[in-house]
């Protein structure tokens, strides 16, 4: 059974391989250009914009333009894999059942001598074998030239599902969702849209609404101080996270404290402060309630963890789903 | 009859989808070694029964034996094999992949018969299904039937889209099958000729039901045209059940199933045609056949009470 699987499927996996490779040369051959383009940029005479000669300005602008222009095309990279990873699953997963039991090709393969359960597990295994041995490769050039573009913090929500192999584990999931929705809805078409629309759902919500409570979180304070010159005047800010973090929220907390404030305790002192900022401005307010500015972030030393326990997640998610795939197959009509 | 001697079983079988009954109270039994066939309009649950035995589908009510056991296990999907009515093969296979698939999937596989019938009938090995006319792949799926070497084959109007050289290419592979393997089959078919031709069994279903299942050379022992004057108000004997009447100004004819010897003077007596009876008791419907099987609201007279 591993071979008609392997068969029926084997112009979807030759497809998806070459868009893969595709992808891959795509971010290999920007990656490499971007990492140049940053190494010249970064290196004297204009050491990253930070305080060039003006005999080197057309130069240093140049190349600051220069990186400028290619975000856009480096967005279309880290989209369009974005995209690909999960649609790759969700495409096997619709045409591995769905289509045999619109063709009616099932009443064909489950009358061989074979159990429905074996039938329907060699088609899990072989195509989550091709999946990962497609993407686990596409993972590793990704997450190379998330660095090397200098795209994006990998903990960012465009960054962080190709700077490591939690991509994979989206693939299995939608591949595993189709799977059981086409044993139900009996149709490609049905199939794939019900599962686009699902999996598109749980992957632009995890990051926000899930992904921040898998670790723990860590607090920075910002200071603000006020800046006049001549009539003009503003607020110059300094402190906060690190530029790798990934920054979730600010608030107000007592000055001292080095704890994550309770949603409680960030309630009460933005009242205050909110009530003390009708009368002065917000760097007396602090001085005087004697509270600070923090800014919520997970660390980028929390970003295996974070993949680790995504990827279980969504593996679980599919484990669950081909579990009840596997159960249900032995009662679907042929 | 024991069940080892019966190869198809079903007591009270049905089956419904939402709210249409396909199957109901089925009961039947076909004994080994016999070419049985399914006749029945459309619609009348052929495919549904064979669907059923072949474990495709659960029935609703009742219960099926196929081989002595309850189908859909794999060990007696290795001893049956089931060709559906609309012929479906891999997409994109080519008909060498697709008699690999079959051995793939079937201890029993004889590559070698397969690769004999296929050569025989002329039909290349490397092209793709999609590519063979309808005739071949018909071949080609009795093919993936036969060289399973089952002990019952469950045809779905294998021939059904055919044309003449090509349904009688079938009918002849598949007879070679039986001839030499003794292989026991139900088919379903809508073409007399063929169950004339091949069969000696016969099941009829109408509406759902099952309203005749027994050897065709009992059948056409058992059946008689009874013809007499219309005006002479003669009565059928006792013991007959009518199964269809036919009447005219010159006299009325009767279809009934008799018990024998028949010894009757006053009606004239003729053989019907299998034909002829299957016709009859489709022309009757579900309603009437019931009525003729329990003899209870007709008379020997044929007279509705």
């Amino acid at each position: 059974m591993t071979w008609t699987a392997w068969r029926q499927q084997r112009a979807q996996y030759l497809a998806f391989t070459l868009v893969a490779l595709l992808l891959a040369a795509w971010m290999f051959i920007t990656g490499h250009h971007e990492q140049m383009a940053w190494s010249r940029y970064l290196a004297a005479p204009c050491h990253g914009g930070d305080g060039f000669p003006a005999s080197d300005n057309l130069l240093c602008v140049t190349q600051q333009s220069a990186l400028s222009q290619s975000w856009f095309g480096s967005s279309l990279v880290s989209y369009t894999t974005l995209a690909f990873v999960p649609l790759f699953g969700l495409v096997l997963g619709a045409t591995a059942v769905a289509h045999d039991l619109q063709n009616k090709t099932v009443r064909l393969v489950l009358t061989q001598s074979q159990s429905r359960t074996r039938w329907l597990a060699s088609k899990l295994l072989v195509n989550a074998g091709a999946l990962v041995v497609v993407l686990v490769p596409l993972s590793l050039v990704s997450s190379w030239w998330i660095r090397a573009a200098h795209y994006a913090p990998r903990l960012a929500s465009k960054a962080f599902p190709l700077a490591g192999p939690v991509g994979v584990t989206y693939a299995l999931f939608g591949f595993a969702l189709a799977v059981a929705f086409g044993l139900v809805l009996r149709r490609v078409g049905w199939t794939l849209a019900v599962g686009l629309v699902l999996v598109a759902a749980l992957l632009l919500n995890f990051p926000n609404q899930v992904r921040p409570n898998l670790v723990s979180h860590d607090v920075a304070s910002v200071s603000s101080t006020r800046v006049t010159k001549g009539s003009a005047s503003g607020f110059y800010s300094s402190g906060g996270p690190p530029a790798t973090a990934l920054s979730l929220s600010s608030a107000y907390e007592a000055e001292g404290t080095k704890d994550v404030p309770s949603p409680s305790s960030m309630k009460a002192a933005a009242t205050e402060m909110m009530q003390c900022e009708h009368q002065e401005s917000f760097p007396s307010c602090e001085s005087k309630l004697k509270m600070v500015m923090v800014q919520i972030y997970i660390p980028d030393s929390e970003f295996w963890t974070l993949q680790a326990l995504e990827g279980l997640i969504y593996l679980a998610l599919a484990t669950l789903l081909s579990a009840g795939a596997l159960v249900g197959v032995r009662r679907v009509r042929a | 009859m024991s069940s080892d001697a019966v190869v198809l079983e079903t007591v009270g079988l049905a089956k419904r989808f939402r709210s249409r009954w396909a199957l109901r109270d089925c009961t039947l039994s076909i004994p080994t070694g016999r070419v049985a066939a399914l006749v029945g309009p459309n619609g009348a649950g052929k495919s549904t029964l064979l669907r059923i035995a072949a474990g495709l589908t659960r029935p609703s009510e009742g219960t099926v034996r196929v081989l002595g056991d309850v189908p859909a296990t794999c060990d007696v999907m290795q001893r049956v094999g089931y060709l559906d009515q609309d012929l479906p093969l891999l997409d994109g296979f080519r008909v060498r992949e697709m008699l690999r698939f079959a051995e793939l999937t079937n201890p029993t596989w004889d590559m070698e018969t397969a690769t004999r019938y296929i050569t025989q009938l002329d039909i290349p090995l490397d092209v793709r299904v999609e590519s063979l006319s309808g005739g071949q792949r018909a071949q080609v799926a009795l093919t993936l039937c036969l060289a399973k070497q089952p002990e019952l084959l469950l045809l779905d109007e294998p021939a059904a889209a055919l044309d003449p050289v090509a349904r009688e290419d079938l009918l002849r592979l598949l007879m070679q099958q039986v001839a030499d393997h003794g292989t026991s089959v139900v088919l379903s078919t809508h073409a007399l000729g063929d169950v004339v031709a091949i069969c000696d069994y016969v099941v009829i279903l109408c509406n759902a039901r099952v309203v005749l299942s027994d050897d065709i050379d009992f059948i056409l022992e058992s059946h008689r045209f009874f013809t007499g004057l219309s005006h002479d108000g003669t009565a059928l004997p006792a013991g007959v059940t009518v199964i269809d009447e036919q009447r005219t100004t010159r006299g009325t004819t009767f279809l009934v199933r008799v018990e024998l010897p028949v010894d009757e003077e006053r009606w004239q007596l003729q053989r019907p045609t299998l034909d002829e009876v299957v016709l009859a008791y489709l022309r009757s419907g579900v309603a009437g056949a019931r009525h003729a099987q329990s003899s209870g609201e007709r008379d020997s007279n044929g007279e509705r009470r």
